[in-house]
Parts: structure tokens; C-alpha cells; sequence
């Protein structure tokens, strides 16, 4: 797992995620609450080794550790990981963004993540080796 | 965040007052340095990782794609940090490649001085007043707490932070990293989704041949009738974006009901009356593009100089007809007197049309192939005929 740090990481939302099977990722999204019936059921699974994002587009991607969460998470999120082939993302690493000075727009960075994949020459994942 | 203002990509739009000294490449000549500054990239570009990684330097100008570049920002996660007596050097993560090497220099004594980038006598005056006014406004803005920095230049930025870094590219030993003039923690996530979309924004236009600075390109930017060599404008297009010429060229194949298409003779028969041109270069397709779109290997087309020029631009009808990067090799450009790599950057959105690309590029950029490479172009026909029905093969 270790490598995937070193790897380029593409920046994809849920619905993205089936077509990334095996490859080094990078998904951004919010830890809420979700509604059912008449019980708020935590996003994050009991045993701690799993937990749901939702993306921009209101989305899921399902999240999972290899080892459990060892502190209280919520708000955005970005997990670096791989996508599992039951597509789900294991976990390598993730960071909770900060939004003491002003929320984090997910709309916008869901739009910004269409536009890498539509424009991936001017936001290019990997490097390319071109002669001079 | 008053005192990041300069940094943003805003700045590239051409509001920009500096340009980048050559020092930074270690010293060529004054002649040579001044003859350089004029073309040198003059605005500080939003960039990943990947697009710094894959820049390449060529007479001491880095270049990405066809993008001039040397002061740039990148947005990134710190994944480590080290503190020397001099320095502070980062491991900077934006995902699009390997973590990059970011080094920023730490004040080690009291003395301070200026590496100007820029020395510009004041041509009008009142410029030394809006300095002084410039100067108590952004100190009040930059003072306000939410805009200030985590700690003085000394102080470590600790990892798993997210940050914006303003520097410059260097190279050495092959190896490339990012010396740092500004570090800044993100104060405001959304910052970090802006400049994904200023990066973007910036290389899409940066790339566009209308809109280089550089000097050798805007003679191949115009298409029209003309002498070799010379592509005067043709001021009339119509509303698809193509000029008369493109539309003649567009409509025939459109006509054309067989499924083969129309291959370069029947056009040329067709279109007696315009000149052909004739440029000989190694047109490579960038690789990144060819795994997007199944073709499995890059492609030399390297072609002869006999042909008269095309009253086309080159840079138009590749962007129209082939879908994808087409690279000229530098070396031949000089041989040539082109006077710079292009990259042709190709709206995909547009549907191939049926003819070969072999056979476009010969009547686009104007040149017969020698006879050892028709079965090369034979080849190609298949292998684009087999593209138009996305069963691309290995095609050699």
C-alpha cells in the first residue's frame, strides 16, 4: 500500500469510481449523517474499517482500512487509496480538510474534477517523457 | 490573502509587471541573456506536479508541452519535511505524480539582500506614489489575522498540511524540484479547488498558438493564401470556426458516400487549384493521448520537403482532422527554421473524419512522402480505418 504515495493518484468522484478498479486514487468528500427511517445511521461502519463519503454529486464512494480509525472524523475528507474490485477505495492515507475560515464548496470541486478528466492534457495524471 | 494577490493566476492574464531574469539557469551571456529575457515565459503559471515533472528543458527554457514556464505555483499536501541549517526542504503531494522535492531557503544571518528578478527605471512618477500607498495597504491587509503566515520564514510547516507554493523550476542532474519563494498554508480549502481549475485554464490558453508571446509563432497561426512560407491572413471564417478553404476541403469529404473515405489524390485531384506546401519534420503523437484512445504506440512520420506551401494553417487542420497531441521535433524545426516545438493540442469532440491521417497530414502541412514510406502510409490507412471502427490494433 505503501506505494500508492508515490504513484499518481487520480482525482475521480462516485461515479468514476468502476472505471478505476485497481488504480491509485484520490476521492474527496463529505462524512455525514444519513437518514433512515426514523435512525440516524453513522456513516462510519461499527468496527471503524469502513466509512461513506459523498462526493459533490451527492454520490457514495465506500471507504475502507485496513486498520480502524483511531480518532473521531467528519467533514471533508480526501483519501488516497486504491480502488478494491468490489469497488470500494482501500484507504492509504486521508486528511480532513479545514473549514475554520469558510466551508469547502464540494459542487465546485466536484465540477473541477470533470474538468481534469475532460482536459487531461492540461491536467495531466503521471509524468510524460517528451524529447526536447 | 491580500498579499497572495501577486501569485494567483490572474497574474498570467498579462497584468503581470515582471519578467524572469535568466540568472536562475546559471548565467549565459549578457547578450544572449537579454535576447532570451524578451521571450522568457512572463507570468507565474499554475501547474501540477506531472506538468513540472514532464517539462522539458531546451536552450534553457523550460517548456511544457508548448507552454513556456519558470516562476510557477503548485497547490499540494506536505508529506515530509526537513530542516537544515539553510534550508527547509518538503516532499510537496498534489497527487499527479510522485511527491516533488520543494527546498526554501531560510535567512541564516541578519544580513538581508535583493536578487532582483527586475530593475526597471520608473517612466512615470506617480508610480513612486502608488508604490507608498501600495505599500501601507497591502502591510494593513497582510497584518490582519486570518491573512497571516503559520510562523517567520524559519518555522517548519508541518506535514500533512495542505499548502500553495509559489517558485521557480530547476533541473539538475537530470533530477527536478521546485525552490520556493513562497510557502503558504491554505487558510481556505476552495483555494485548493481553484487552482485545479487555474491550472486548466492557464495551459489551455497558454497553449493556443494566437495567444504565445514568442516570436516565431504568429506567422504560423494565420491561415490564407500565400507565398511558401508566408500564411497571410484570410480574415473571412464562417461560423463553424474554419476558413473558406477548410470548408471546401470539409465539405468534399463530407460528400465523399464512400465508407473508405477519400484518400489524398482524389483530394488533390479536387482541389487543383491550391497550392500544396511543403515542410519536412518528424511529427511524433504524444503518447498520452495514444493510451486514451487505444493507439498503442507513438508514430514518426517523417516527411519531404518537395511540395509548395499550403494555403492552410497546419496548426488548424491537424486540431480539426486528428484528434490527437501532434509533436514536431525540435531539432528539425531549426534544421528548418521552424522556429519552435508545437504542440498540437487537438479538440477531441471533433469525429475523425475518413481519410487517412497519413494522407491529411500530407495535404495539410503540405509534403509528399518519400516512396519507402507509402507502405508505411499504407499501413496507417488501415490502422486509421480501423481507429473510425475503435478496433485499434497494434499497427507496427
Amino acid at each position: 500500500m505503501v506505494d500508492v504515495m508515490e504513484l499518481p493518484k487520480s482525482r475521480i468522484n462516485a461515479s468514476m469510481i468502476s472505471q478505476f478498479i485497481d488504480r491509485p486514487v484520490c476521492f474527496v468528500g463529505r462524512l455525514e449523517k444519513v437518514r433512515g427511517l426514523a435512525v440516524l445511521r453513522s456513516p462510519i461502519h461499527p468496527t471503524g474499517k469502513m466509512f461513506i463519503l459523498s462526493d459533490g454529486e451527492g454520490k457514495n464512494g465506500t471507504i475502507e482500512l485496513m486498520e480502524p480509525l483511531d480518532e473521531e472524523i467528519s467533514g471533508i475528507v480526501e483519501v488516497v487509496g486504491r480502488v478494491t474490485p468490489k469497488a470500494t477505495i482501500m484507504c492509504a492515507s486521508y486528511i480532513q480538510f479545514r473549514e475554520d475560515n469558510s466551508p469547502f464548496d464540494l459542487g465546485l470541486y466536484n465540477e473541477a474534477v470533470k474538468i481534469i478528466h475532460e482536459f487531461p492534457l492540461f491536467f495531466p495524471f503521471g509524468v510524460v517523457q517528451h524529447e526536447s | 490573502m491580500g498579499g497572495y494577490e501577486s501569485y494567483s493566476s490572474s497574474s498570467y492574464g498579462g497584468g503581470v509587471s515582471y519578467t524572469q531574469s535568466p540568472g536562475g539557469f546559471g548565467s549565459p551571456t549578457a547578450s544572449q541573456a537579454e535576447k532570451k529575457s524578451r521571450a522568457r515565459a512572463q507570468y507565474i503559471v499554475p501547474c501540477t506536479i506531472s506538468q513540472l515533472l514532464s517539462a522539458t528543458l531546451v536552450d534553457e527554457v523550460f517548456k511544457i508541452g508548448n507552454v513556456e514556464i519558470s516562476q510557477v505555483t503548485v497547490v499540494g499536501i506536505i508529506r515530509q519535511a526537513e530542516k537544515a541549517p539553510t534550508n527547509i526542504v518538503y516532499k510537496i503531494d498534489d497527487m499527479t505524480a510522485a511527491p516533488m522535492d520543494v527546498r526554501q531557503w531560510v535567512d541564516t544571518d541578519n544580513k538581508k539582500s535583493l536578487v532582483a528578478f527586475k530593475i526597471m527605471p520608473l517612466e512615470d512618477m506617480n508610480e513612486f506614489t502608488t508604490h507608498i500607498l501600495e505599500v501601507v495597504n497591502a502591510h494593513m491587509m497582510l497584518s490582519k489575522p486570518s491573512t497571516q503566515d503559520t510562523g517567520g520564514e524559519n518555522t517548519v510547516v508541518p506535514p500533512e498540511t495542505y499548502v500553495k507554493v509559489a517558485g521557480h523550476l530547476r533541473s539538475f542532474q537530470n533530477k527536478k524540484s521546485l525552490v520556493a519563494f513562497k510557502i503558504m498554508p491554505l487558510e481556505d480549502m476552495n483555494e485548493f479547488t481553484t487552482h485545479i481549475l487555474e491550472v486548466v485554464n492557464a495551459h489551455m490558453m497558454l497553449s493556443k498558438p494566437s495567444t504565445q508571446p514568442s516570436a516565431g509563432r504568429a506567422s504560423i497561426s494565420n491561415p490564407g493564401m500565400g507565398e511558401p512560407g508566408n500564411f497571410s491572413g484570410n480574415s473571412f471564417m464562417p461560423a463553424n470556426g474554419l476558413t473558406m478553404t477548410q470548408n471546401q476541403v470539409l465539405n468534399l469529404i463530407k460528400a465523399c458516400p464512400r465508407p473508405e473515405g477519400l484518400n489524398f489524390q482524389d483530394l488533390r485531384s479536387q482541389l487543383q487549384h491550391m497550392p500544396i506546401a511543403s515542410i519536412n519534420f518528424t511529427v511524433k503523437i504524444d503518447y498520452k493521448i495514444c493510451k486514451a484512445y487505444g493507439i498503442t504506440t507513438n508514430s514518426d512520420w517523417i516527411v519531404d520537403l518537395s511540395v509548395a506551401p499550403l494555403a492552410v494553417s497546419p496548426i488548424d487542420w491537424l486540431h480539426f482532422v486528428l484528434g490527437f497531441t501532434v509533436k514536431i521535433d525540435y531539432k528539425i524545426c531549426k534544421a528548418y527554421g521552424i522556429t519552435t516545438n508545437s504542440d498540437w493540442i487537438v479538440d477531441l469532440s471533433v469525429a475523425p473524419l475518413a481519410v487517412s491521417p497519413i494522407d491529411w497530414l500530407h495535404f495539410v502541412l503540405g509534403y509528399d512522402f518519400p516512396k519507402g514510406l507509402w507502405l508505411f502510409s499504407g499501413q496507417l490507412d488501415q490502422f486509421f480505418f480501423l481507429w473510425k471502427k475503435k478496433l485499434v490494433q497494434r499497427w507496427f
